[in-house]
């Protein structure tokens, strides 16, 4: 089985997915993963291993649970336009007060467990460090 | 069963796998595969593509940008060649 790997995943300037099965098809190399599988996985990660949340983690996180801006909005209790200026300022980091509503409503969503305290969203890391997953 | 409806079918569903070529354009652009499935529920127009052997639909991403979908069948596997956005 040919494999490879997924660099700047999602859009992530830091993430890379190994090993992603492929096959040959008259249209090129096809990534032989059902829908959705690897960016669950990476959504599931970010918020798993605490990665600084910003527009361009919120669009992922979103799409994978499938929400419009407007949707998002009204379950975090923000206008649709806040999630847009969150996505459009895509590599400012949230404000810690909205990455943790932010991060509790995803985390909710995607069954991943929250974060114990606030200690985990004081680092004064910008964006995450590069980071490597396995696709399998 | 028109060649169009069972694609679009297969889109909402989220029956689909990507190209290698779409799934880097998608991450250039931001385009995830949550918006593909918003494509076929949002279409508002179908074309088929000779030049490329594609099938072609233009609908909505979840954030409203319009977008145009790629695709074609390969051994019963709806395959995402390209997308592009606007229309």
């Amino acid at each position: 089985m040919k494999k490879t790997d997924l660099k700047k995943f999602a859009g992530l300037e830091y993430l890379t997915i190994k090993d992603v099965p492929i096959r040959s098809s008259k249209h090129g190399d096809v990534i032989d993963v059902n829908y959705g599988k690897l960016e669950r996985m990476a959504a599931k990660f970010i918020l798993q291993q605490k990665i600084p949340i910003r527009g361009k983690e919120i669009k992922l996180l979103r799409s994978v649970t499938r929400m419009s801006m407007a949707e998002l909005g009204k379950a975090l209790g923000v206008s649709a336009n806040a999630v847009m200026h969150w996505e459009k300022e895509g590599d400012k980091r949230l404000l810690p007060i909205n990455e943790m509503i932010v991060r509790a409503f995803f985390c909710s969503e995607l069954e991943v467990e929250f974060p114990k305290c606030f200690d985990d969203l004081k680092s004064n890391l910008k964006r995450a460090k590069k980071i490597l997953l396995k696709a399998s | 069963m028109t060649t169009f409806l069972k694609i679009r079918r297969d889109l909402r569903r989220g029956h689909f796998k990507l190209t290698i070529h779409a799934r880097e354009r998608m991450d250039d652009r931001s385009i995830f595969e949550g918006d593909i499935i918003n494509v076929g529920l949002s279409c508002f127009d179908q074309f088929y593509s000779k030049k490329h052997e594609s099938y072609n639909f233009t609908g909505y991403a979840l954030d409203e940008r319009v977008v145009t979908v790629a695709c074609d069948y390969d051994n019963e596997t709806l395959i995402i060649t390209m997308f592009l956005e606007g229309d």
